[in-house]
């Protein structure tokens, strides 16, 4: 298949206003796919100067469990999300610093911000005037309620729109309360449904008469709720909500996490077929009369099937068992952890991670775009950027600024490449 | 650029990732047909049924498509199949494993569509026949390992969440695919693994490993290297609990006037809170036993603290806020009262619908116009008829 330079969204320009993780995985969707992402940041937005030394231990998430002199450059979360896009310093809270991001909205072609509803309006950014300056410009805000009702101003996380979004309620053990997962749920699914709706504008904007762009709100509570519709629906049905109890699938038997060799090793199956079921029945030596269990009997001896397949697996590689039971045509897994993940064959068959150099970071592995195209394939075109790393490229490059400017943007603070202390 | 209404997508979907994509495609208006068996899909009987006899998984994520109910294995259904393939802009598959349909590794003529393949582990590589369920998707890509209690065995997420996952990045996938065409003159293959995508979308855990050297484990209801972020009991429900930065922490524990907890060392920090996490909860629990999920919620967000109600799924549909927007609708036209959650996202330019899922062959006139499937067709239960048009 032919390929086209730069990716699919060549020449799509993006100015990033968002933190954490949704709005910065949104845009590194977009940035993998080809689009020119600049990250807007305040110049305190990646932390003070120092880091506590408990913080670097702990988390585990700078090089080598060193914050180093610059650790705002080396952070691993930050270097992972942020990879394929520019960083521009800019407090958007002064005169100057406003007006160089208005003179960007005129070049751009997406705004994206993930602040509550009332910050762009107090910055005197709203989307009327974004639209006022660029009428083409695609906007998306991704708060946590939306822009109307009376949680609009709410603070959110991942970790709470994940159990306020009811997904919770549909985890937990049998003698337990919800749980949550053990990632922020809500974010990732705020990135992707961001992304896509960025898409849609920009579709929506080539195909209009006269290159018209749109504002977009993505209640990030909302989108979550998306992912769980069945389930709302079912209770209207007087259905019980779908989800666990446990590790049980609602209508295939057995399903279960079973104990493996070695320290916290574990093998996850689900058998969905009476063929499946007599098939796991044959490779753990178990009896005809076991073997002839229906879909009904299964479900009635669930605790009895479970403490007899977990003695089957006990002694055994959960590998080995893997590798077994999928040649025989079950759904089986491995319990991975973020060792297995990272080294796993497979993974590294598909080229799925991306192999990054990062200046004051160095080589690391990280998750690729897990979207294979084609003719327009993900590439990794530079590593994440170092606080205000293009200051320069972008204000005298793009917005025609002088030297003195930018020593006269420094000395107000108003750009920076470390920060403040 | 063709107009997103105008675009046709064909929806040959065999789980829940691709139908979720080709739902996303039909709310926004395109034009989604789902190829199906003569005798229906088998997902429209798969789990609870709704209203209509069919399964609310297959109503939810079949919303506003027209059906075409084919024997592909018949030489008739595949003409007709063909036929819809050269008008479609998008092919959406997923399958577990091996090929959505007997033509599917055929389609590839049809050079100007963008094809979304969906499957557990892709299309290629050493596990690429291997069998998945939302289960074992979450155990491959390292979220079940990560989820439940320390000293009990992993526990399973929210139901299918893989496969909404996989069949929204399909969806992404499309779209980038769509905006590329005009310059490539041609569409392309997009291929899409739950495993890749799942294990994708970690917060930290594979960077702990790569920089640290770190295996994160399961920590309860707790979060990261940072504390409090979790769940906590109240007298009435629970609540989810978050304000782990000093700030927003301190604002609250002032409000109920604990601040001075900051002052201990053990609680100077979030990562320090972390570690002597059960000391802290010790001194929060009994005060959240004592409160309502109201009372906490209104007291910390009257502070800008992230904290907010674990809701049940009733609870959810009576939540006030989702209810002044408006979030939960109604199918057009439908004679039911269930109602389904709202577009994932408002654009002020892009209209998004709610549309009944169609019936086995609803909608499939214009795809079988002109070619007059005749009764000998219909007989052999090639193309259903149309039960309205």
């Amino acid at each position: 298949m032919t390929e086209l330079a730069g990716g699919a969204l060549a020449g799509v320009t993006i100015l990033d206003l968002t933190r954490v993780w949704a709005g910065p995985l949104a845009t590194r969707i977009l940035g993998d796919l080809g689009a020119d992402v600049i990250k807007i940041e305040a110049i305190w937005s990646r932390g003070p100067q120092s880091v506590p030394e408990a913080d670097v231990r702990v988390s585990g998430r700078y090089p080598g469990n060193l914050a180093g002199t610059r650790p705002w450059n080396r952070e691993g979360m930050f270097n992972k999300l942020n990879r394929n896009k520019r960083s521009l310093t800019l407090q958007l809270d002064t005169p100057e610093g406003k007006e160089l991001f208005e003179r960007l909205v005129v070049e751009a072609d997406v705004v994206i911000e993930n602040y509550t509803p009332r910050v762009m309006p107090q910055l005197g950014l709203g989307y009327e005037r974004l639209r006022e300056l660029n009428p083409a410009i695609v906007y998306l805000a991704m708060p946590g309620y939306g822009w109307t009702g009376p949680s609009r101003d709410f603070a959110a996380l991942g970790t709470t729109l994940e159990p306020e979004a009811g997904l919770s309620s549909l985890m937990g053990y049998r003698d337990t309360g919800p749980y949550k997962s053990g990632v922020a749920w809500a974010d990732p699914v705020a990135a992707m449904h961001g992304a896509a709706a960025v898409l849609i504008g920009i579709l929506d904007r080539d195909a209009h008469p006269q290159r018209l762009g749109q504002a977009i709100e993505l209640a990030q509570l909302e989108g979550m709720i998306c992912f769980i519709g069945p389930q709302v629906m079912d209770v209207q049905h007087h259905a019980p909500a779908r989800g666990g109890p446990g590790n049980r699938h609602l209508y295939h038997a057995p399903q279960g996490c079973y104990p493996c060799a070695g320290d916290d090793r574990w093998l996850a199956i689900t058998v969905t077929s009476d063929a499946e079921w007599v098939a796991l029945c044959h490779l753990a030596g178990f009896d005809q009369a076991t073997s002839d269990f229906t879909l009904d009997q299964r479900f009635a001896l669930h605790d009895e099937i479970d403490a007899r397949i977990a003695a089957w697996t006990m002694p055994l590689l959960r590998n080995d068992l893997e590798m077994l039971l999928q040649n025989s045509g079950i759904a089986a897994c491995a319990v991975n952890d973020a060792r297995d993940i990272v080294e796993n064959a497979h993974l590294a068959s598909r080229h799925f991670f991306a192999e990054i150099e990062h200046p004051e970071a160095g080589r690391h592995r990280f998750p690729g775009l897990p979207i294979q195209m084609g003719a327009t394939p993900a590439a990794y075109r530079r590593p994440a950027p170092g606080l205000g790393e293009h200051n320069r490229e972008i204000l005298v490059g793009l917005l025609g600024l002088t030297d003195e400017d930018l020593a006269r943007l420094t000395e107000t603070k108003v750009i920076a490449e470390e920060p403040p202390n | 650029m063709k107009a997103f209404s105008e675009l046709v997508v064909v929806d040959v979907a065999g789980s829940v990732a691709g139908a979720y994509a080709g739902k996303l495609f039909s709310d926004l208006g395109a034009r989604v047909v789902k190829v199906e068996p003569p005798a229906g899909d088998a997902t429209r009987w798969t789990g609870p049924l709704g209203g209509r006899g069919m399964s609310t998984e297959f109503e939810y994520l079949n919303s506003g498509k027209s059906s075409l109910a084919l024997d592909l294995r018949s030489r008739s259904g595949q003409a007709i199949f063909r036929r819809l393939c050269m008008a479609a802009d998008v092919i959406v598959e997923s399958f577990s494993p091996g090929p959505a349909t007997p033509l599917a590794d055929e389609l590839t003529w049809q050079d100007q569509a963008v094809r979304v393949r969906i499957s557990p582990f892709g299309l290629d590589g050493p596990f690429a026949s291997w069998k998945s369920t939302p289960f074992t998707d979450f155990a491959v890509a390292g979220h079940l390992y990560l989820t439940g209690e320390p000293d009990r065995e992993p526990l399973q997420g929210a139901p299918m969440q893989s496969l909404y996952a996989a069949g929204t990045h399909g969806f992404i996938g499309a779209l980038a695919a769509l905006h590329a065409r005009p310059g490539l003159g041609l569409g392309q293959d997009i291929d899409v693994s739950h495993f890749e995508v799942m294990a994708s979308l970690h917060q930290w855990t594979t960077v702990r490993y790569t920089h640290g050297g770190i295996i994160q484990r399961r920590v309860g209801n707790r979060y990261g290297s940072l504390h409090p972020s979790t769940i906590y009991q109240c007298s009435d429900g629970f609540v989810a609990f978050a304000p782990v930065g000093n700030e927003p922490l301190g604002r609250f524990l002032a409000v109920i006037g604990m601040d001075e907890l900051l002052l201990e060392p053990r609680f100077s920090t979030g990562a320090e809170r972390f570690v002597n996490a059960d000391a802290f909860d010790a001194i929060l629990e009994p005060w959240m036993l004592d409160h309502t999920v109201n009372e906490v919620v209104e007291l910390a967000q009257a502070v800008r603290a992230p904290v907010a109600p674990v809701n049940t799924i009733p609870g959810l549909l009576a939540d006030a806020h989702l209810k002044e927007r408006a979030f939960w609708v109604l199918p057009e036209g439908a004679d039911e009262s269930v109602l389904q959650p709202g577009p994932p996202f408002r654009m002020s330019g892009h209209e998004w619908r709610l549309r009944p899922a169609p019936e086995v062959g609803q909608g499939s006139a214009p795809w079988v116009e002109g070619l007059d499937p005749g009764a000998h067709l219909r007989q052999a239960a090639i193309v259903r008829a149309d039960p309205v048009d």
